[in-house]
This record gives C-alpha cells, structure tokens and sequence, in this order.
C-alpha cells in the first residue's frame, strides 16, 4: 500500500495517478464538509477540494507520507465561504431532535439526550465563533484529526492549536454549566 | 459527560456521499488530470518499431515536415553562437516594452493551442499513433470585478498517424467557466497582480525568491524552479519589467540552454530556454518573442532514448500561446 506522498509524486508525471488520492479520501471530505454545511455544499466542496489539490500537487511536501491535512485544509478553506449554510446547518441541528440508533446502547441513549437538550447551546457558542477557532474545535471533533495534523491543515504553530483547543473546551464548558473538575478528571484519567 | 463527547453526538449520523455523484466526481478530476496541456501523453509500452514507423512519416513529411518536427540528431538543438547575444537584446526590448493596454471594457485573451503525440499498443501486435488538440482560452477583464472566463475546447484527434486508436479514448466536452479573480478550480489563479508586484526584480533577490518558494518541489530544486516561473509566464500576466527579470534569472539555472530562432506550434518563430531533466527523458522548451519577450509557446522533446519509447528528436508536446486585446468574452 503506498503512502499519500508516493500518489502525489508520481502524479507530477503522471497527472492521471492524482485519482488514488479521491478513492482515499473523498468519502472523509465529503462527510465532514456534509456535517458542518449540508449535502449540497458537500458536494461541491468534495469536488473542489480535489480540483483544487490537484492544481496544487507540485506544492505538496514530499516527505510527508500523509496527505489528509493538505486535503482537509483545502475543504477548510472552501467552507469558510459558505458561512450561511453552516448557520443554518446549526440551527437545524438545534431544532431537531438527534435520532435514535437501531439497538441503541443506554449510555449512548444517555448521550443522546444529552446532546438534544444542548444542542442549541452548543449552536450558540460554535456560530459565533471565528473561522479558525471553528475549523480548530470541529477538526478535532468531528475530523479526528491530531493537534499536529490540525497545525498543518490550517498553517497555525501546533502550540496555537493546543491552546485553543484548551480555551474552547473551557467555553463550551462555561456555556453548557458543566463542572469544570470533569474537565480535570478527563486529563487525569 | 463532556462537552466533546456531546458535540460528537451532533451530526453523527452525517449519510456518506452517493455513489453516482463521487464517480462524476472523480471523472471530472479525471478529465483535468488527462488534459494536462503540454505533456507529452507516451505510452510506457510504445515499442520501438511504433516509435521508428512514427519517425519515417514524420520524416517523410506527413505532418508538417522535418525540420518542423525533428531537433536535430541528437535532440539537442544547434546551440547557436548568437543565442546568448540575442537573448541580451531581448531581454532589453522587454524591459522597455509596454504591456498592451486593456480598456475596462476589454479583455486580454491568452489562449492555448497544444497539440501532442498520442499512441501505444493493445499487446497483440496491434499498436497506434494519433496527434491530439486542444485550445484553451483565458478571458482576462480589464475591469478587476468583472469576471474572469476560461473557454476549453474539446481534445480532438486531429490525425491518426497509423492504427486504430482505441474507442474508448477520453475527449473532453467543450467548457466554459467562469469566476472572479480567475477562481476557477476554488482558488485565485496564480499569479495575482499584488503577487507579481510584490516579486522583487533584482536578479539575486528574484532568484532566491524563486528556489525558496519551489523548495522540496518537483524531480530536482532547477526543474521546479524553472516550472515555477513558466507556470506564471503561461498565464500572460506577468508585466514586461518581470518578465525581463525572470529571463536574467532563468539564465542562471544549471542546465538551461538558450536557443536562436525555435519554432513553435503555429510556425511563429523565437528563442527558446530550455532544460533537459534527466528524470523523464525530456528537455522543456519555452519559446519566447523576440520582439516583446512574451511567451508564445512550449515544446517538449525527447533527449533520451528510454526502452521502448520515442526516438531521440521526437518532439512529443507542442503548443503555441497567443496573446491579445479583445472586445468580448464568451
């Protein structure tokens, strides 16, 4: 299996090999962009993510074996401009109710509540965010990407991202009127 | 309960994407990918006696004729003792040259002519060998809010040299589109004019600007290097002060060679830098005006012989870039 790097390189001869790099990663671009801004802007953004990497391949660091911040980066980028459908992504996350999943664990029922309840109070807090304090937060929460991974998709010191996170987390704490002792019992635990 | 763990929750349940919507996704990077302009499209597996058969009708003056399409024996074109002297007084012209004004009405239209050899075989004996085309315009308005339009027209064999190209060829549709800022594929186009006039002109300051930029790019630092510079030349945007500046810096690149008297795809004729790169076998060729220093086309030729594949002096991409000020845009 080779390396997103060797995909890259070899399509700087060989344009046509860039497509490896959409089997890989479209489906995770795709989805994350859905998450944050709805289908249609997902599709859009996951077709000009790639167009877009593609015109950029050249740039593309060689040593570096991982190509998922680049592209996440670039889907980052794209989806600051559609900031209203990324509102209005939150308010009808706000309104709905989460839905249930078939054979539903308790605790994830528990969690699931939860969330319902504090949506809107989530909403709130991450809509006014900036641009880069929400690409850091939701990176990380819905991305999975490492502080790292994160430092490199949005050209920011890793210990910005640190810091942030840390920040963040404590305001979305305040907001929810969640114990700030879990917080500490998390990073102990 | 944390506050990470509840905003997991939200839009965890996101559908993955349709299949019919990433298989047009990916057909259309794909498309991009295969109608890379100025890229010679050899097969791997384009046999020699392909390769010879192709040599004898270009020899034999089925296209445009010998001298139009071979470089020489060794594929390295007759240095010529005036070149460098040439290359001075054009690059002095350039600097002294004033770019074409474009009113906010009007447009400056750089459009591409490329054609490049196509061909390989099926394994069973059968092979083929077919020239490709394509023009690409680029609309650039002379009012910065006005949009910019890039027109591609379709990828059409243009002459089957000898077998039966496969059916199943990919050819583009024809295509405009439009954006601001030359934002075709989500990003302005590079260069923008605050880039280029933020480019130092002094020959060391440019050049080390250009090696720092293109640092870790490409098959080697000179390759990229020149790339990064033809990339923005291509476009026609760079100012004739500039563009002067980045022919003293070019001059320098190991490897580069200039030539008197070039021709490119249109038959127009001018200097050309060019470097070959020892990786694929082929020497790049910008071709310049004499009179203005504007780009006015690109050849790639084969320097190497690799097994299997095109005769040394096969110039296997072609294109021609002409630039003027017009009315309209699609």
């Amino acid at each position: 299996m080779n390396d997103d790097n060797e995909i890259v390189i070899r399509s700087w001869e060989h344009p046509t090999a860039f497509a490896a790099l959409f089997d890989r990663y479209a489906t995770t671009i795709y989805r994350y962009a859905a998450r944050r801004a709805g289908t249609t802007v997902a599709d859009d953004v996951t077709a000009e993510t790639f167009l877009v990497a593609f015109e950029r391949r050249r740039a593309f660091d060689p040593e570096v074996p991982n190509a998922r911040p680049w592209l996440f980066g670039i889907a980052s980028h794209l989806l600051s401009r559609h900031a209203r459908q990324q509102a209005r992504q939150w308010r009808a996350y706000a309104r709905a109710p989460l839905p249930e999943a078939a054979g539903e664990h308790e605790d994830r029922t528990v969690a699931r509540l939860d969330a319902s309840a504090r949506t809107a109070e989530l909403a709130k807090v991450i809509t006014d965010l900036d641009d880069v304090d929400r690409d850091v937060l939701l990176l990380h929460a819905w991305g999975d990407l490492s502080y790292d991974e994160i430092a490199t998709a949005l050209e920011i010191p890793i210990g910005t991202v640190r810091s942030k996170l840390h920040r963040l987390r404590a305001r979305l704490r305040e907001q929810l009127d969640l114990p700030t002792r879990e917080l500490l019992e998390e990073n102990h635990g | 309960m944390d506050e990470l763990t509840l905003l997991r929750e939200i839009g965890a349940d996101t559908q993955e994407p349709d299949d019919l919507s990433l298989r047009r996704h990916r057909s259309t990077l794909l498309r991009q990918a295969g109608a890379e302009t100025a890229r010679p499209r050899r097969r791997a597996f384009l046999r020699v006696g392909v390769a010879a058969a192709t040599v004898a009708l270009l020899a034999g003056g089925v296209i445009v004729g010998e001298t139009f399409w071979r470089s020489g024996e060794s594929g390295r074109p007759a240095a010529s003792a005036n070149a460098a002297a040439v290359l001075e007084r054009a690059t002095k012209v350039t600097q002294e040259q004033a770019d074409p004004v474009v009113g906010p009405d009007q447009y400056l239209k750089v459009s591409t002519k490329s054609r490049y050899l196509d061909g390989g075989d099926f394994g069973d004996g059968r092979s083929f060998a077919t020239l490709v085309d394509r023009t690409s315009d680029l609309y650039v308005p002379g009012d910065r809010n006005q949009q910019w339009v890039l027109a591609h027209g379709p990828e059409v064999v243009s002459k089957v040299l000898f077998g039966e190209p496969p059916a199943s060829q990919p050819l583009d549709d024809d295509e405009i589109r439009r954006a601001h800022d030359g934002a075709f594929y989500g990003a302005p186009m590079s260069p923008t004019a605050e880039f280029l006039a933020s480019l130092p002109r002094d020959t060391d300051e440019l050049r080390a600007r250009v090696y720092a930029d293109t640092k870790r790019q490409g098959p080697s630092p000179d390759s990229a290097a020149l790339a990064y510079l033809a990339d923005m030349l291509r476009t026609g945007l760079v100012p004739a002060d500039l563009r002067a500046a980045f022919f003293e810096v070019m001059k320098t690149v190991p490897g580069v060679e200039v030539t008197d008297d070039t021709a490119v795809l249109d038959g127009r004729r001018g200097i050309a830098i060019g470097r070959a790169e020892p990786v694929n076998g082929g020497r790049k060729e910008l071709v310049f005006d004499k009179a203005t220093g504007l780009l006015i086309g690109e050849r790639e030729v084969v320097v190497e012989e690799l097994p299997d594949g095109l005769p040394v002096g096969t110039v296997a991409g072609f294109t021609a870039v002409t630039t003027t000020v017009v009315d309209e845009a699609p």
